[in-house]
């Protein structure tokens, strides 16, 4: 039985009518699920570009330090190689040697 | 090995000044230069009578009198004509080398064959040849150039280059080397600092190092040289004297259709406080003076706001219903990088900015004079003048010194600087993300901002990923904003956010490169 003052004019349009507006609910959701996936997307996005400079600074500052380090090993190489020489027996008896030379060059600049 | 050709036009320069200009070059350790002196009709005797005898003596040095005095500029452009060397130095007639000065430059100028222009730190020499004043410059910076002739004293140019670009202009006396560096600087490929004082430049009466308000003439010709500056780089501001040897530049727009389309976007959680005694909704207070003073005729506001699972807002405010207010709802825990990445994905602007909600703007242009400067085409992003509720500044900028600073904090707005670092727009290392403007393409160009920066840093790593792409970052004085502190995110600072930045960019941390000596 059909109401006089409904927009329906029977079951059937009740129906299509009913499926209709789910069909939109249904439409609406995808796209929302839609929109989000693709922010979602967007934002991986970034993060991954950031990823790549995140760790090009990080292979930078890498370097920076594997030169500072290479760099202060050098030196204490240089370092533990003249304090060694300076322990020879070589070393010491030419030190002695040249005392006599040291004292005169010692005299002649307070000259 | 490059030749030099030392370039100084001679009027009248007080006999020991001279002796000691010429005393200075002939002691440089480097010795393949020459000397190209042009006696501009000196009406002091003792002058032709000195450079004749260094003539005679020193078979580098070359002397031209001429029979009438044509300035500054007609001289020093036939010192030009006289140099035969790869490179040109300029050296005023009473001003003094460092001994090891052209050595230094020619040391640098062998690291790279591109150089086509180097300057050098200076100082002054008082009457008792006491130095002071040292200028420790920073690396070059074709922003602050255009307001200030920073360079200046020693300036060695590449001799190509300047026949290139023609020399000396007539018309620019007292700034001619101003509009030389201009001029050279738009061509080169390489322009080179050298951190040393190799110069000094001597103080005596009538001269504009003692006095900048010695030479009024100049100052007119350097606002010239500027606008010739703007005119041939195809960027549109007008140029107005600021102070002597300063020049303001600043940007407007007419219409809506020629403007390029602002987003703003403001995280907030819509915390209440107080701003200048008076109990407000933050956001609602920067929106609200926004919407009622800014003159930027095409923005958007993307209002990224804290949400609780149930999709309320933790802290209701009340904005506008205005069709140029759109929302963006946070859901995660605090995360300010996070935030802003939400905010600028949900905005279309060509260009965006990101402002904290405790903040206030002072100048209506505000968006014109920082949008303006993006039509450098190597900027990558900019902040303006942060200032707090009493006045004082908050941040003039970002600067690296064994950490991050605030470039000025603390001192007073009123006082433009040592070397007017608050009055003329300039390349810094970074700018704070309590308002910073940047382009769209820029922003996704390096990943937008770091998320694993919880509360503080995510602005300088994007400022120093901007460095990397080569793209440079600037702050302006012509924008200004009060920021009432760090009330968007409170006081907290999460010891991990100071790691991931040493992790990242500790070799930038240790020194700056545009702020030697705060300056």
């Amino acid at each position: 039985m059909s109401d006089p003052n409904s927009d329906y004019d029977s079951l059937a349009d009740l129906r299509d009518a009913s499926r209709e507006r789910l069909l939109t609910e249904i439409g609406m959701l995808r796209q929302q699920q839609g929109v989000s996936h693709v922010a979602q997307m967007k934002r991986e996005v970034l993060a991954s570009r950031d990823a790549v400079y995140g760790m090009s600074a990080e292979l930078g500052e890498l370097r920076v330090k594997l030169n500072r380090d290479v760099k202060h090993a050098h030196q204490s190489g240089r370092e533990l190689g003249r304090t060694t020489i300076m322990q020879t027996p070589t070393w010491k008896i030419g030190k002695f040697v040249m005392i006599p030379v040291r004292v005169i060059k010692r005299l002649l600049r307070k000259k | 090995m490059p030749r030099f050709s030392i370039v100084t036009p001679v009027y009248n320069p007080p006999a020991k000044a001279l002796k000691a200009c010429i005393a200075s070059v002939r002691k440089q350790t480097f010795t393949d230069w020459e000397w190209c002196i042009v006696n501009d009709s000196s009406t002091e005797p003792h002058v032709a009578r000195m450079l004749d005898r260094l003539a005679s003596q020193d078979r580098r040095v070359r002397v031209m009198h001429r029979s009438t005095n044509g300035g500054i500029v007609a001289a020093s452009q036939e010192g030009l004509d006289m140099a035969t060397g790869d490179f040109v130095a300029l050296l005023d007639h009473d001003d003094e080398l460092a001994v090891r000065a052209l050595r230094r430059i020619e040391e640098e100028l062998r690291t790279d064959d591109e150089i086509d222009y180097v300057y050098t730190d200076e100082d002054k020499i008082d009457a008792q040849g006491r130095h002071y004043d040292v200028f420790r410059k920073p690396q070059f910076d074709a922003i602050r150039l255009r307001s200030q002739n920073y360079c200046c004293h020693f300036s060695v140019f590449r001799s190509s280059l300047l026949d290139e670009i023609g020399g000396f202009r007539s018309g620019f006396d007292g700034s001619q080397d101003f509009d030389l560096i201009l001029r050279a600087t738009e061509r080169a490929r390489k322009v080179a600092h050298i951190p040393g004082v190799l110069y000094h430049w001597r103080v005596v009466p009538g001269s504009a190092a003692g006095d900048v308000h010695a030479k009024p003439y100049a100052y007119d010709a350097g606002k010239r040289a500027v606008e010739g500056h703007f005119q041939r780089t195809g960027v549109a501001a007008t140029v107005e004297k600021l102070t002597p040897g300063s020049y303001q530049h600043r940007f407007s727009v007419s219409k809506q259709a020629d403007v390029p389309h602002v987003s703003i976007v403001i995280p907030t959680r819509g915390n209440r406080s107080r701003v200048w005694g008076a109990a407000v909704c933050m956001v609602e207070n920067a929106v609200e003076q926004i919407l009622a003073h800014t003159t930027y005729p095409n923005f958007d506001i993307v209002i990224v706001r804290d949400v609780n699972a149930d999709g309320s807002v933790v802290y209701p405010f009340d904005l506008p219903a205005v069709h140029n207010i759109s929302y963006v709802d946070f859901y995660g825990p605090f995360n300010i990088a996070a935030k802003w990445n939400s905010g600028v994905l949900a905005s279309q602007g060509e260009y965006v900015v990101i402002l904290d909600d405790d903040t206030q703007i002072r100048n209506p242009d505000w968006l014109e004079q920082l949008t303006g400067q993006f039509q450098f085409p190597q900027l990558g992003a900019i902040g303006p003048m942060l200032l707090m509720e009493d006045g004082r500044i908050s941040s003039a900028g970002i600067r690296f010194d064994k950490g991050v600073h605030h470039i000025s904090q603390g001192n007073s707005s009123l006082d433009e600087g040592w070397m007017g670092i608050h009055a003329v727009p300039r390349t810094v290392s970074a700018v704070s993300g309590s308002c910073m403007a940047f382009a769209r393409k820029h922003f996704h160009r390096v990943g937008g901002f770091c998320e694993h920066y919880t509360y503080s840093y995510a602005d300088v790593d994007f400022c120093l990923k901007l460095h990397m792409e080569k793209l440079v970052v600037a702050w302006t004085p012509e924008a200004s904003m009060y920021h009432f502190g760090a009330r968007t995110r409170g006081d907290t600072m999460a010891e991990t956010d100071q790691h991931v930045l040493q992790r990242r960019w500790g070799r930038f941390l240790e020194l700056d490169p545009y702020s030697r000596s705060h300056a």
